[in-house]
């Protein structure tokens, strides 16, 4: 049997190909986001990126209503968006299997929340399996079609940042039967309507029973029987770090951790001298620990907040045994270094705009993307960020509630077509007035360059209608639309000099490729002359990471390494230095 | 024999291709192996880590706690002292000396140096230095990788092997090019 090294979202990619899914949706977002380039890249799966999570839930739903296996992928708050389709969808269930994975992300490494996708199980009823490791991705993701399947509903699969990106060893299979969508008419399943939906409901709690009581025998619980004394239920990789941690401990390891496995908590815990919940984010399983009775330790000695690690549960560990957490030596100096956060790269064409609205005193609602960092200094030319395509909204009722100050809204091209067309329209139709720009770089750049509907590709590698803002605004009944090459900081400044002394809503287009995608020069990169520059440092207001100045009283210098030569440096020196 | 390895650098500077290249490697020795990855806002410009776990008997976690690591190959002389906690009483650092220094307040680069080379048994390599002499300044990584070699208890001969696999398919000078950096301090 072939093994390789895979990656907890490489193992999910494989898994679905084995387990014989037809279908595959999803919207990109870290730490979900390959998943879906790798299994598109077996060929024989038909994958896409859909504009935004519910889209894709709900196409996905459409596949497996009609009996073929289905596979969504979205990051935590992806499933805010695709709530709705799956309440319901839970009611009148699915017939081919269906396993949703979402990426949740203790720690916060690349999410602006940390919430815990277990709620929204509970919440739509469906049962979530917890991989703990690339090997369990690989056979959960598997299981998890069969599940759904067998219980009529659809699959629920959470991995975290550690999951997806941890390399385990894993022994790989063949291509599962991937069947075609036949569907079979049945209104009274498939359209709940209250006269039906009330019936969907009651069935929906007989199948938690059910469900419960098949968790309790499932090979996706594990249990590392290592002694009596000390006993931990857990889930996820947190359980991989207790084995470690814990070397006298038995560790009851969920892997289909909802609906709740009560007889197996039960025998698990009459075992045991004393038990310990231990879980990443909220105490979900700990509550239902305590509701069947069982006395237990859990959020008084495990931090709710961020990853346990290892060294995080050395402290449990130290709590639960009444002696104070030890504290790691810190060494030299090591805590106060400087970090690194992540910037604009050299070259980004997001920074002629962010460098453009530093001339004036305006309120800049943004969004999730890239162009978050236009936050950081010396741009700091955004003072908002809520979700995907609030950068428009925002902006709107700011500026309706009587913001004295100009409001300009941001979205990229990705954002615009996954939530910032409804913004839109909705501003039009009230008569907004904000300034709305689309910083549009033609790639989903954050998450590494996926394809969306303006840039004429699919996930698959076909070339595909290019979705065009421009005719989209102007159909959602924009009359001021302005496209700017963001890379002539002069035009920029009159565009955005004009939209904001307009007293109309002006939609601005900044468009210019990701330089990280293009990969090439876009000019000569330039010198500093020493002899000309004044030390004025106004080259260095535009925050470009190839602009070093070594001394404070010397010259910037370009770093050749980093320059793409994208000039705007050069437009900023008054002295021809540059 | 077990292996705890950071690898720590800044994006952009190959961290994810030595990781690769060790982790492959450790399984072709018969190691059991674990390769967590930092990736996502931390891929432009911002420090990266990997952890690397290289075992021959049976390891469930994939993380490396505090204070338990046997070796930190830095590819960024800072980067390198951001982990430092992280290191063994009896564990070596292998650093890069060249600095990254296009952020603010970055310390007097002599000071770092002299930290590392303080922990017995590290060392401070011009991987740049040495990659560039060799014609080749993006084999840098591979230069260092070199240099940690004799640290990672994985036969020289193996790793040699990998890095061949990995860079053939960008034609024989680029593969002549990394096997060159990578000769060029390991013994």
């Amino acid at each position: 049997m072939e093994r390789r090294l895979l990656s907890g979202n490489e193992a999910l990619a494989r898994g679905a190909w084995e387990g014989g899914v037809r279908v595959a949706f999803g919207y990109p977002g870290t730490p979900s986001t390959e998943i879906l380039e790798n299994l598109s890249k077996y060929g024989d799966v038909y994958c896409e990126w859909s504009p935004n999570e519910k889209v894709a839930l709900e196409a996905a739903a459409g596949a497996s209503i009609g009996g073929a296996r289905s596979l969504v992928t979205m990051k935590l708050v992806g499933l805010n968006v695709a709530a709705d389709p799956l309440m319901t969808l839970s009611y009148i269930g699915v017939v081919g299997g269906m396993v949703i994975v979402v990426a949740d992300d203790p720690g916060q490494s690349s999410s602006q929340t940390e919430q815990d996708t277990r709620h929204y199980a509970r919440l739509a009823k469906v049962p979530v399996l917890e991989p703990a490791s690339a090997v369990e991705c690989l056979e959960f993701v598997k299981r998890g079609f069969e599940l759904s399947e067998e219980h009529g509903c659809p699959v629920i699969l959470r991995t975290t940042t550690c999951v997806s990106h941890s390399r385990f060893l894993c022994s790989l299979g063949g291509r599962g039967i991937a069947k075609d969508a036949n569907f079979e008419r049945n209104p009274t399943r498939f359209c709940p309507l209250p006269i039906w939906g009330r019936k969907l409901r009651r069935d929906v709690e007989d199948r938690m029973v059910r469900q419960s009581l098949a968790s309790d025998t499932s090979p996706l619980n594990k249990e590392y029987v290592r002694g009596t004394g000390l006993g931990i239920v857990t889930a996820s990789v947190c359980g991989l770090h207790c084995l470690d941690v814990f070397p006298e401990a038995s560790v009851l390891k969920l892997g289909w951790s909802w609906p709740f496995p009560d007889q197996l908590l039960k025998d698990f815990a009459s075992r045991m001298d004393r038990v310990v919940v231990i879980e990443e984010g909220d105490p979900i399983l700990e509550e239902h620990v305590k509701s069947l009775g069982i006395p237990c330790v859990g959020k008084e000695v495990v931090p709710r907040c961020g990853e346990l690690t290892p060294m995080v549960l050395r402290g449990v560990k130290a709590r639960l045994e009444g002696r104070e957490p030890e504290v790691v030596a810190p060494v030299a100096d090591a805590a106060d270094l400087p970090g690194r956060p992540p910037m604009l790269c050299a070259g980004c064409p997001h920074r002629g705009i962010f460098y453009g609205l530093t001339k004036y005193d305006v309120v800049v609602t943004g969004d999730i993307g890239c162009y978050s960092l236009g936050v950081f200094p010396p741009l700091s030319r955004t003072d908002v960020l809520l979700c995907m395509g609030g950068g428009f909204t925002l902006a709107h009722g700011l500026s309706q509630a009587g913001e004295k100050r100009p409001v300009v809204g941001i979205v990229g091209d990705s954002t615009f077509f996954h939530s910032g067309i409804t913004g839109l329209l909705n501003m039009v139709y009230n008569r907004g007035k904000a300034v709305l720009i689309v910083v549009d770089n033609r790639t989903t750049a954050m998450t590494g360059h996926q394809e969306h509907p303006g840039t004429g590709r699919t996930l698959m590698g076909e070339a595909t209608s290019e979705a065009s803002i421009e005719a989209i605004a102007a159909a959602c009944g924009v009359k001021r639309i302005k496209v700017v090459n963001p890379y002539d900081l002069a035009a920029v400044d009159q565009v955005l000099k004009e939209a904001l002394g307009a007293d109309e809503m002006t939609l601005v287009i900044s468009r210019a490729p990701c330089v990280l995608k293009e990969r090439r020069l876009l000019g000569e990169k330039p010198v500093v002359d020493e002899s000309k520059c004044k030390r004025c440092k106004a080259c260095l207001k535009l925050g470009c990471p190839a602009l070093e100045l070594k001394d404070s009283a010397g010259c910037p210098s370009v770093n050749p390494a980093l320059c793409v030569g994208c000039g705007m440096c050069v437009q900023t020196c008054k002295f021809g230095a540059l | 024999m077990r292996k705890d390895i950071i690898l720590a650098g800044v994006g952009g500077q190959g961290i994810l291709t030595i990781a690769t290249i060790i982790a492959q490697s450790a399984l072709k020795a018969g190691f059991n192996v674990r390769q967590p990855e930092i990736h996502g806002m931390s891929q432009r410009g911002g420090a990266v880590e990997a952890h690397l776990r290289l075992s021959s008997e049976p390891i469930f976690s994939d993380l490396i706690a505090h204070g338990t690591a046997d070796l930190i190959i830095a590819l960024e002389p800072m980067e390198a002292l951001r982990h430092l906690d992280s290191l063994a009483a009896d564990g070596v650092v292998i650093a890069n000396k060249k600095p990254i220094t296009n952020i603010a307040d970055y310390p007097p680069v002599e000071d770092i140096i002299a930290e590392i080379n303080a922990i017995p048994g590290s060392k401070v390599i011009d991987a740049d230095g040495i990659a560039a002499s060799l014609g080749n300044a993006r084999s840098m990584n591979i230069v260092l990788l070199g240099a940690a070699t004799p640290f990672l208890g994985i036969d020289s001969q193996i790793l040699k092997e990998t890095i061949v696999g990995l860079f053939q398919r960008k034609g024989q000078d680029v593969v002549d090019a990394n096997i060159k950096a990578f000769e060029a301090v390991a013994k």
